[in-house]
């Protein structure tokens, strides 16, 4: 059933919020679509707090997709919401069963998925540059963060940060990678180089 | 060294393809080279890393900063079903406590008012809008009785109970028989200065009954008067309260009750000022003194007169309760005290 505050907060309205950054948006659907995400997760073996966390990540992953300018508004926001978090729960549940994933066609899930093991190198390589990064400075963690997960251009980097211009940007960017890596060949104690 | 480890990928191009900004051709031709070129593929590795490193640790810290958002807003979010839950069952009990609160006092008017000797039209008629007939604490139960006044009160509905309907009197057309009684039947008089209605009543051989005091000396009957208590002189008000010869007092802060005889020119001038359908009531003033006359021959005998019980209950009201009933009556504003 369509909430009355999904009513007030109209998909594009919300959409324009997320473009701008405003993380309330988020907030004002996590509080129009919960119900049915939490029935749905609660129905397949999870807890209501699992229900919160997949449906977290299915609201950053709106996020990230609208900011990265990767989202197509062909279904409604809360139908979006609905598909992401059930493949985010389904691919969950087959990760800790070490199955395929029981929709493999779905949002966010590959048809050559690493095996366990693959994976559990890619985490822990992943988990050190996480790491790394929340011991990056600023203004290089928000510029590798723009970089890569916004996908923003040199020149929203530039305006966005402040710099001189898209070159600035760029070379700035440049830095902060080296110092990224000097700070994960630091942290593995000079035995991991990525 | 082949032609695809020379003409090394850029990182541009690195970056654009983890980022899967190329186009197929554009990302076929730098697999193709990726499968040739060692140091393009160990660059491709770590920039694919950065990358999600990069969108692990913003996905990350976005869900922690969305979580504590939730978590504010759901702590500040009113939880309606429970509120108005809490606010019905408030509306629920304040509601049956109204009721009771309504219904209680509403019981005790009827007790005083609702009686078939008093109708509660005509008492309203007679008062002013702004006054109350009566004040609460006027009901007595059975329970409240003594077995003397209960026994009194099964005489009058045996009375009531065996008198066939043709032979019923209208209240105001007593028979013949009563006619005689009521010139010998007791009345009451409610006086607020006594001395002069105390020698009106000797010299026309009434008994007179001051503050429970008897002063007069007519009684009749069973009315064998033992005055208890001392009599206040119009000071306070003393509860009456005949019981098989005896009269016990009570003092409370208000005029005297007298009660007497009357004579039967007396009734007749009386039923002029009838308050009540069976019980005539007349007020008169005489100078400074105001009297309340209740003709209750017409209804009681004497045993059940023994249980009357007269008092004031405000400044212009008073009740008499008897043993089955409780009249409450308005002091005509004609009269002024």
């Amino acid at each position: 059933m369509k909430s009355p505050l999904l009513f007030l907060n109209s998909d594009a309205r919300i959409l324009d919020g997320i473009r701008r950054g405003d993380e309330s948006a988020l907030v004002t659907l996590y509080n129009a679509h919960r119900r049915p995400i939490t029935a749905l997760v609660m129905r397949n073996n999870g807890t209501n707090d699992d229900a919160d966390d997949i449906f977290q990540e299915a609201l950053v992953v709106l996020w990230e997709r609208v900011r990265a300018g990767n989202y197509e508004h062909t279904a409604a926001l809360g139908t979006f919401l609905f598909a992401t978090a059930r493949n985010l729960w389904l691919r969950r549940l087959a990760r800790a069963r070490r199955e395929q994933p029981l929709d493999p066609a779905g949002e966010n899930t590959s048809t050559d998925d690493p095996s366990p093991l693959e994976e559990l190198i890619e985490e822990e390589r992943t988990m050190s540059i996480r790491n790394a990064l929340s011991n990056l400075g600023e203004p290089c963690r928000s510029l590798l963060v723009l970089f890569y997960w916004e996908e923003a251009s040199m020149d929203e980097i530039a305006r966005r940060l402040g710099l001189a211009n898209a070159a600035t940007a760029k070379s700035k960017k440049y830095q902060c990678k080296e110092q990224l890596k000097r700070l994960i060949e630091k942290a593995s104690g000079g035995h991991e180089r990525i | 060294m082949n032609e695809s480890e020379k003409n090394h990928l850029s990182t541009e191009t690195i970056e654009d393809a983890v980022l899967g900004r190329l186009t197929h051709d554009e990302h076929a031709r730098v697999e193709s080279h990726l499968g040739s070129c060692t140091r393009c593929r160990r660059a491709f590795e770590q920039e694919r890393l950065i990358a999600a490193g990069t969108k692990g640790w913003a996905r990350a810290t976005m869900k922690q900063k969305l979580a504590a958002r939730i978590a504010v807003t759901a702590h500040r979010r009113v939880p309606w079903p429970r509120v108005l839950g809490v606010a019905a069952l408030l509306v629920l009990i304040i509601g049956v406590g109204v009721l009771f609160r309504w219904r209680e006092p509403a019981q005790e008017r009827d007790l005083t008012f609702s009686d078939t000797t008093v109708s509660d039209a005509t008492l309203k008629s007679k008062q002013p809008a702004s006054t109350p007939a009566t004040t609460s604490g006027g009901a007595i139960s059975s329970r409240q009785l003594t077995p003397a006044l209960r026994e009194d009160r099964e005489t009058v509905r045996r009375d009531k109970k065996d008198l066939p309907a043709g032979e019923r009197q209208p209240p105001n057309e007593p028979s013949m028989q009563e006619e005689k009684d009521k010139e010998t039947q007791p009345q009451v008089i409610m006086k607020a200065a006594p001395a002069a209605e105390v020698a009106a009543a000797e010299s026309e051989g009434l008994d007179v009954w001051l503050g429970g005091t008897q002063v007069g000396s007519a009684l009749s009957g069973n009315m064998q008067a033992q005055p208890a208590g001392a009599s206040n002189q119009g000071v306070s008000l003393n509860r009456l309260e005949a019981r098989k010869g005896t009269r016990k007092t009570e003092s409370l802060p208000s005029p005297v009750f007298v009660i007497d005889q009357r004579s039967r020119g007396a009734l007749d001038d009386a039923r002029a000022g009838i308050h009540s359908p069976d019980i005539p009531t007349h007020v008169v003033q005489s100078g400074d003194t105001l009297r309340v006359v209740l003709f209750l021959d017409s209804l009681l005998s004497p045993n059940q007169l023994r249980a009357t019980f007269a008092r004031q209950v405000s400044a212009d009201s008073f009740q008499v309760v008897l043993p089955d009933r409780i009249l409450g009556y308005r002091i005509p504003q004609t009269v002024t005290r």
